[in-house]
């Protein structure tokens, strides 16, 4: 009896990873192999024409990047900041708490509530026009958690003994701060930052109201001009599923962001893995 | 010499950017809140009626609620029995090298974006849908329901294959020792022990697959409708799709948009809770 | 039931971790595995449960338990471990009830109704000695017990599947002296019925309680026979200067 309970335990477990791998290699499979298949040097140095469905994917891949890194540009110093204040001046437990969980809170909000957010306030309610830079900003305050939370653990890992030393040195908090802190929130940020821009590259929700439009946008020569990306145009390509081309240019798309994503990803994890260590 | 002034300075521009980024879900979740006034005073009850059709004057959102269930419940039903025993086989027989290859692989799947899932879905999912089931289209609350199954699945199986793998190895020796097998040990002492990490990680499952838009939007099938409970096979609508394409076709200033609004804020209503619930974030730490 | 083990050797990793093991526990004595840290003791005492039999441990030699060698198709795994009953050195009892960690083991052998259920549980906490002092919260979380309790805890999940060898890997190492000696009495009495193999750094403890003790080091038998003879002068001199000064050349 108990025989017949662990040959089906064992069964059941290894049906269920079956199943699983077969779908994780399945999807990778498919991307890889039908996104190769439309990926040539063209795709990549040509602008779309037509809805996408001819020409290549340059004006999104440098309107992501450029999107991405003035996001990353936005957040970082406000990010380390507002780590060194809850790692240094924030002592009261309570606060402590309540700012963790607004944090996560905030990491947890759906992307989609953020493009709502940012639709209503930025272009609704502050009257501004679609502009690129307007999902840099959006991106950036989804990019604050993660940041925040990389750059404060990695200050609060810092040994008591090392900032008694420097204190009784005479320093001040703000000298403290200024000389030795600062390149550490630093440290403890960056990883944090691949981490963040791999999840904020392939984005689509929170910009598609307020930077980008359903086509022709080229690369914005001005504050006031929306913007192509890598992840509103797949979505573009998908809503003309009929079209084979348009299919095909989408799986070009999508594996150039999974690897623009991956290479993000695959960094960020192993700074992170590498500060783990030297502590 | 170090001045007073210099260190309050510092302290206040510090303080100012934690004050910033602390009070940004509270300043989101207020906007929200201010806009779907309307819909909640003008409206009011009638939100909950089966009805969308704001010309004329009907906005009810159930179909839109009851849509986000069926399609969370359904990818729920799917992923967690086959992510605990997926989970369960990594952790438990699986060897150690294995192990890290399929975790990076799950990591891999977990982090790729949603729209390139709805890609997957609205090229692949749908038309096989089409072809098993013999139905003129495969957008459907099915098909909704399977891809939020597929996203949400690598991310499950790696949290509880930690959970698991974090179980010291003593308590299997002692079961062992007593004369359990290793499904005695798996049912009886494992899963027990595991049981109120396991549901954080479904519930944090639950919050993603409820906030999920893009791949969702586009094999949902997008109809306001509130289907037959047995025929999840037709076309339906959740508050995120609803909100992912319909959002721009709305005047700001009409009650529509303001239910609109109420709908994000109600999206907004899982993940605070959560957040209270969930003390330890993953994707942060 | 005896347990015999026959030129057992052990490799885990191309390391010889136990050579020709020749020894013999015998029902009715309390046999002590003294020696130094790294000898083999916990290996050997492992063997005999074959408690890492999932693990790419190579034996060669046998170990046999009563006239069937434990390797055989005559016992299964689960069925040998009934027969054989091990205690950690480190007590680790189940995030559940004292009462649901003493049927933990059981339950899965034979049916029992709650009746039948609840005496046996009043029946193991008295045979440690554990009784008086947990009688009135059986349904507690045993994790809120202090750590000499949460062994004789172990001990009594243990018992309860009634085995009738007890292994006891160091046992007493992390305990007060008033659960160190209340597990002593118990083995002491438990002898009468079973055969018992006591894994112990405490040269005092395996004086007081062994009718045989073996000296292991580097996986080696360097010389068993009864505690008169080892603590005696009869023994060999490396015998003598371990059981002496705790202290080995080997």
């Amino acid at each position: 009896m108990n025989k017949v309970y662990h040959y089906i335990i064992c069964f059941l477990c290894w049906l269920a990873l079956a199943i699983s791998l077969v779908l994780v290699l399945g999807v990778i499979t498919i991307l890889v192999v039908k996104g190769i298949g439309a990926i040539n040097v063209s795709f990549i140095t040509q602008p779309a024409t037509n809805f996408g469905k001819e020409g290549g994917v340059l004006y999104q891949i440098i309107g992501s990047l450029l999107m991405v890194s003035v996001a990353f540009l936005l957040s970082f110093p406000i990010a380390i900041a507002a780590a060194l204040y809850k790692s240094e001046y924030l002592k009261d437990e309570k606060w402590q708490h309540r700012s963790d969980m607004l944090l996560h809170i905030l990491n947890g909000i759906p992307s989609i509530v953020f493009g709502v957010f940012a639709l209503l306030f930025f272009i609704n309610i502050c009257g501004a026009y679609i502009s690129w830079w307007l999902g840099s900003l959006i991106l950036a305050i989804m990019m604050l958690p993660i940041l925040t939370f990389s750059s404060y653990f990695y200050l609060q890992r810092l040994s008591p003994e090392i900032r008694e030393s420097c204190l009784a040195l005479g320093l001040t908090k703000g000298q403290f701060i200024r000389s030795f802190l600062l390149k550490r929130s630093f440290a403890g940020a960056v990883s944090g930052s691949f981490l963040g821009l791999a999840r904020i590259l392939g984005e689509t929700a929170p910009i598609m109201w307020v930077a980008t439009i359903f086509a022709g946008a080229g690369i914005p020569s001005s504050w006031n001009e929306p913007v192509a990306t890598l992840a509103t145009h797949i979505l573009i390509l998908a809503q003309q599923a009929n079209h084979p081309l348009a299919v095909a240019n989408g799986w070009g798309a999508s594996l150039i962001l999974i690897s623009l994503v991956f290479i993000l990803a695959a960094i960020g994890f192993a700074m992170r893995r590498k500060q783990l260590q030297v502590q | 010499m170090p001045s007073c002034r210099k260190e309050l300075g510092l302290k206040y521009v510090l303080g100012l950017s934690f004050f910033v980024v602390a009070s940004m879900p509270i300043i989101i979740f207020l906007v929200l809140l201010i806009q779907s006034k309307r819909a909640f005073f003008e409206v009011g009850w009638g939100l909950f009626s089966t009805t969308w059709f704001p010309a004329g004057q009907e906005y009810g959102i159930l179909a839109m609620l009851y849509g986000s269930l069926v399609v969370v419940l359904l990818a729920l039903s799917i992923a967690v029995p086959l992510a605990l025993f997926s989970a369960l086989a990594l952790s438990e027989f699986i060897p150690k090298s294995c192990r890290l290859v399929i975790k990076s692989l799950l990591e891999i799947l977990a982090g790729i974006p949603s729209i390139i899932y709805g890609l997957l879905g609205v090229v692949i999912l749908c038309p096989w849908l089409e072809q098993v089931f013999d139905i003129s289209t495969g957008r459907t609350l099915f098909a909704g329901g399977l891809l939020l199954a597929l996203m949400i699945l690598p991310m499950m199986i790696s949290l509880l294959e930690d959970v698991f793998s974090q179980i010291p190895n003593e308590y299997r020796d002692n079961a062992s020792s007593l004369g359990l097998n290793k499904s005695q040990t798996i049912t009886s002492l494992l899963i027990p022990i595991s049981k109120s990490h396991g549901f954080n990680i479904v519930l944090l499952a639950m919050s993603k697959a409820l906030g999920e838009t893009m791949a969702v939007m586009l094999v949902i099938g997008c109809v306001d409708q509130f289907p037959n409970f047995w025929l999840p096979l037709s076309a339906g609508q959740t508050v995120t799709s609803k909100l992912g394409r319909d959002l721009g076709n709305y005047s700001f200033y009409s009650i529509e948009f303001s239910v609109m609004i109420a709908m994000a804020l109600i999206l907004l209503i899982p993940t605070i809770l959560f957040g209270f619930i969930l003390r330890n974030g993953r994707d942060i730490k | 039931m005896n347990i015999n083990t026959q030129q057992l050797s052990l490799e885990i990793a191309n390391q010889t971790i136990l050579k020709n093991i020749n020894l013999s526990f015998k029902q009715g004595e309390i046999t002590c595995i003294v020696g130094p840290s790294g000898g083999g003791k916990s290996s050997l005492l492992r063997s005999l449960n074959r408690i890492d039999s999932d693990k790419n441990y190579s034996y060669s030699g046998d170990i046999t338990l009563g006239t069937s060698s434990i390797f055989s198709k005559e016992y299964s795994l689960e069925q040998l471990r009934k027969h054989i009953g091990m205690v950690f050195q480190k007590p680790c009892v189940f995030p559940f009830s004292i009462s649901k960690n003493i049927l933990f083991g059981v339950k899965h052998h034979q049916r029992m109704t709650a009746t039948q259920a609840e005496q046996l549980v009043v029946a193991k906490l008295k045979q440690v000695a554990l009784y008086d002092e947990v009688s009135d919260r059986l349904d507690q979380s045993a994790l809120e017990l202090s750590i000499g309790q949460q062994q004789r805890l172990c001990l009594a999940r243990t018992l309860a599947v009634d085995p009738q060898v007890l292994l006891l890997d160091e046992p007493t190492s992390a305990l007060d002296p008033y659960s160190t000696s209340a597990l002593e009495n118990f083995v002491l009495d438990f002898k009468k019925q079973g055969t018992v193999v006591f894994v112990t750094h405490n040269i005092a403890q395996a004086k007081r309680i062994a009718d045989h003790v073996v000296f292991l080091c580097n996986g080696e038998v360097i010389e068993s026979g009864s505690t008169q003879h080892m603590f005696g002068c009869s023994a060999t001199a490396q015998t003598q200067q371990y059981l002496n000064t705790e202290t080995c050349d080997c």
